[in-house]
């Protein structure tokens, strides 16, 4: 009697504690949750940057005597498309001043020094792409220009003969601005393109027919001010996750009281990309200095964060402010994309659970079709579909064979592993050689997911018989699509890595269907006659 | 469709029987004394609850030779792989007028006795682990199974929660199903009514019928003979199982009556549907 009541009280206990985790599941995050989220409102930046980088420029100096020094660069200032925050100095021997005006200007200075020395200028870059549409109707004839950016200066001769020739040439029969442009931005885009570090005349440029970023952009300004057309230079950075030195040049024209950005090598036409740092207007030279000095530099750049919704709220302080988690992507002890499948995996898992315990759809191993979702995640979905279902075929036609054979289950699994091994090298093979990009992305991952549905695959053959198998590996499919717009979509991502915590809540739905004991949605087509 | 509460509050699914039923009924580290058929037929002998006569075990290759030998006072045989399921890997072997093993209409050499055994140990017919071989009497279906379909085993199966029959219904087998009487295998399942021991109406998985599809014979409304026995056997095996929620099957000897064949802790769920009835209404009733 003891015994039995002892019994008792520990099912009442352990039904006690079942019902608390699962309250402590859900109060526990979703306070968290709410608190992270009021914080998270204040730091929404309505910008809604698309892309975010860490900038630093980087200076090395080591003085040749003890004569004065001075380093001077152009620095970033915010505008419509770019905004420059957190922006932190530090240098050990010189003194700082910053001078404003059309461009900003950083000037270190020192008096007399002998020491090596180190500058670094960092900010916070958060930017946006931006995209003029010309009107059709503006005429060249109606445009009214700036005088400031029409005359001809040192390397952009707009009034020398081959150039005034060239443009005039080029803007024949062009009815109006938008495409008297497009055929000077084909001109210069057209021209070969070779890398220099030194600066390129526009006439240079057009006498040898090759030039690099700022050459194009010079003689496409030089052209544009021999038609009377407003246009100046503008330098800057193209941001990407490197230690660079060089910088880049393209050019503006200007419209109404609007400056139009053009690209001539890289393409752009009234485009300017989410990375181009903008830094400075005109042909100036962005970083000089004094001789007496040994010097190097570069530009350290580093991409924050590639989420669009994170970046609608990110800040320097993002790791602080929103969760620790962050902080392993930053210090880079994890990586973001394995960070984000494994903070992923729980929510696949719930969909799994959701659709054999309440759809009763049956899918091959537990979690084997969340692994297929990240399979097809790193290539093209409907390919990525289309080589694992045909992949399947010829493994149960192996398996078909195999069984005729007699082969006995574990050589049998191995040869299905072998086999499946063979087959996937041999579509890379076929796929290299017939240049076919799709095939020859398979990597250690996706072969190994391969390989273990093909074991369950010829499994389920053996117990289910083929029909059945089919059935099954189609609902396996099923969810596997869920699951990869799971894991595609950004939202969910986003949701996932600034909210850890959720993870809790999901293990709390899941341990509430676990206690879920209603009829499958299956089994009411099934014993439909039993219960209309 | 038109789905009525009470009727679904009446049906057991997977999730409750996984729940409710399985989980708390029958512990897990005992499911091995119903999915090893020689492991069950341990008890089963122990306690004197009639069953097949098992002749031979073998368990090692090496050994497969000199047991077989000794076999060969009998007449006929049923080999058996001792985790199978579904039916796989069982042969029944009877000696012709020459003296030699037919399975299946053909004459059997020693040799592929021997193949079949050793595929049997290696795991073939059981997913992977080493099994046993189990060699039995060979069931003579009685005749009442004749009348319904002549050829085959047909097999009763009862559930029990705690020791207390639930529902039960008949398998028996088609000319689809190949002998096997598997609902899933294209036998059909016939209801039983329990309390008089009479045979409802048939269940091919997608309509009732009240005549055996391939004999014509009339199914609905025949006595079963040894019912009480049917019953008694079942319940006093479930008595000796640490199991509480089991599916017993049993077959009908003509010569020595009802026999337990095996026992299932997971049950399906079809049955249901052969006797027309919920699980959990019965439960109701039974109390």
């Amino acid at each position: 009697m003891t015994v039995l009541r002892s019994k008792m009280n520990l099912t009442m206990i352990s039904k006690k504690m079942y019902t608390l985790t699962v309250w402590v599941f859900i109060i526990l995050p979703l306070s968290v949750f709410i608190y992270k989220g009021v914080k998270l409102y204040g730091s929404y930046d309505k910008f809604l940057p698309q892309k975010i980088y860490e900038v630093t420029y980087q200076f090395y100096i080591n003085p040749k005597d003890n004569k004065p020094l001075s380093l001077k660069t152009f620095i970033p200032k915010s505008n419509q498309r770019q905004k420059i925050s957190e922006v932190h100095v530090q240098s050990d021997y010189f003194d700082f001043e910053e001078e404003h005006a059309e461009n900003s200007r950083a000037i270190w200075r020192s008096v007399t020094s002998d020491k090596f020395s180190t500058i670094a200028y960092k900010f916070l870059y958060k930017g946006k792409a931006i995209k003029y549409e010309l009107d059709e109707s503006l005429l060249l004839s109606g445009y009214s220009s700036n005088s400031d950016y029409i005359a001809s200066e040192h390397l952009i001769e707009s009034d020398h003969l081959e150039i005034e020739t060239l443009a005039k040439r080029l803007i024949q029969d062009k009815p109006n601005l938008k495409s008297t442009l497009k055929a000077l931005f084909d001109y210069c885009y057209a021209i070969p393109k070779i890398s220099v570090s030194k600066s390129t005349g526009a006439l240079a440029t057009l006498k040898s027919n090759k030039a690099s970023c700022n050459g194009k952009s010079r003689l496409f300004v030089a052209l544009a001010r021999s038609l009377g057309i407003s246009a100046r230079t503008k330098g800057g950075l193209i941001l990407e996750n490197a230690n660079k030195k060089t910088s880049h040049l393209w050019a503006e024209i200007l419209v109404g009281d609007q400056w139009i950005p053009f690209d001539t090598l890289n393409g752009h036409f009234a485009f300017l990309p989410a990375n181009f740092l903008e830094i400075y207007n005109g042909d100036e030279v962005l970083l000089t200095r004094s001789a007496n000095s040994d010097f190097n530099y570069n530009y350290a750049i580093e991409e924050k964060t590639t989420n669009t919704y994170i970046n609608a709220f990110y800040s320097a302080e993002f790791s602080k402010k929103v969760s620790p988690i962050w902080m392993l992507i930053e210090e880079k002890i994890i990586s973001y994309d394995i960070l984000k499948m494994l903070l992923l995996f729980p929510i696949c898992g719930l969909i799994i659970a959701v659709f054999r315990n309440v759809l009763g759809i049956k899918t091959f191993g537990t979690f084997l079709s969340i692994l297929i979702a990240f399979s097809l995640a790193s290539t093209d979905f409907y390919i990525g579909i289309l080589l694992f279902v045909a992949t399947i075929g010829v493994i149960g036609l192996l398996s078909y064979v195999l069984d005729l054979w007699g082969i006995l289950y574990t050589p049998k699994l191995t040869i299905i592993l072998t086999f499946t091994i063979l087959w996937i090298l041999f579509s890379t093979l076929i796929g290299a050689y017939f240049k076919i990009e799709a095939l020859t992305q398979f990597t250690l991952f996706p072969i190994i997911v391969l390989a273990l549905v093909s074991q369950q695959f010829t499994r389920s053959v053996v117990e289910e018989g083929y029909l059945d198998s089919f059935k099954i590996l189609f609902q396996t499919l099923l969810a596997t699509t869920l699951c990869y717009v799971i894991i595609v979509s950004k939202a969910v991502e986003s949701f996932f890595i600034v909210f850890p915590e959720m993870v809790f809540v999901v293990l709390a739905i899941t341990l509430l269907l676990g206690k879920w004991i209603g009829l499958r949605l299956s089994e009411y087509k099934r014993f439909q006659f039993l219960i209309s | 469709m038109w789905f009525k509460k009470k009727r679904i509050q009446e049906v057991l699914g997977i999730n409750e029987r996984n729940a409710s039923f399985i989980y708390p009924n029958n512990p897990r580290k005992h499911y091995k004394l119903a999915d090893d058929k020689v492991m069950s037929k341990t008890i089963l002998h122990e306690y004197n609850i009639p069953c097949a006569k098992t002749y031979a075990v073998i368990e090692r290759i090496g050994d497969i030779v000199s047991v077989w030998k000794t076999l060969d006072a009998y007449d006929t045989l049923a080999i058996k792989p001792s985790k199978g399921f579904g039916g796989g890997g069982i042969k029944i072997l009877r000696k012709d007028g020459e003296g030699r093993w037919v399975s299946g209409g053909k004459v059997i050499e020693d040799e592929q006795v021997y193949h079949h055994m050793a595929n049997i140990i290696m795991g073939i017919y059981s997913l992977g682990g080493k099994d046993r071989v189990l060699i039995e009497e060979c069931i003579e279906p009685h005749p009442f199974f004749h009348e319904i379909y002549p050829s085959g085993v047909p097999d009763f199966r009862v559930i029990l929660l705690n020791q207390k029959p639930l529902m039960s219904m008949l398998r028996v087998p088609t000319k689809k199903s190949n002998g096997k009487a598997n609902l899933h295998q294209g036998g059909i399942g016939i209801g039983i009514d329990m309390k008089n021991g009479v045979l409802t109406q048939g269940y091919d998985g997608s309509h009732y019928m009240d005549l055996h599809p391939d004999s014509q014979s009339l199914i609905a409304g025949k006595a079963i003979p040894f019912w009480e026995e049917i019953l008694k056997i079942s319940i006093e095996t479930s008595k000796h199982f640490p199991l509480n929620y089991l599916g017993v099957d049993i077959v009908l000897d003509a010569k020595k009556g009802p026999m337990i064949m095996e026992v299932n802790v997971r049950p399906g769920l079809g049955i249901q549907l052969v006797n027309k009835t919920g699980l959990k209404k019965t439960l109701q009733q039974v109390g």
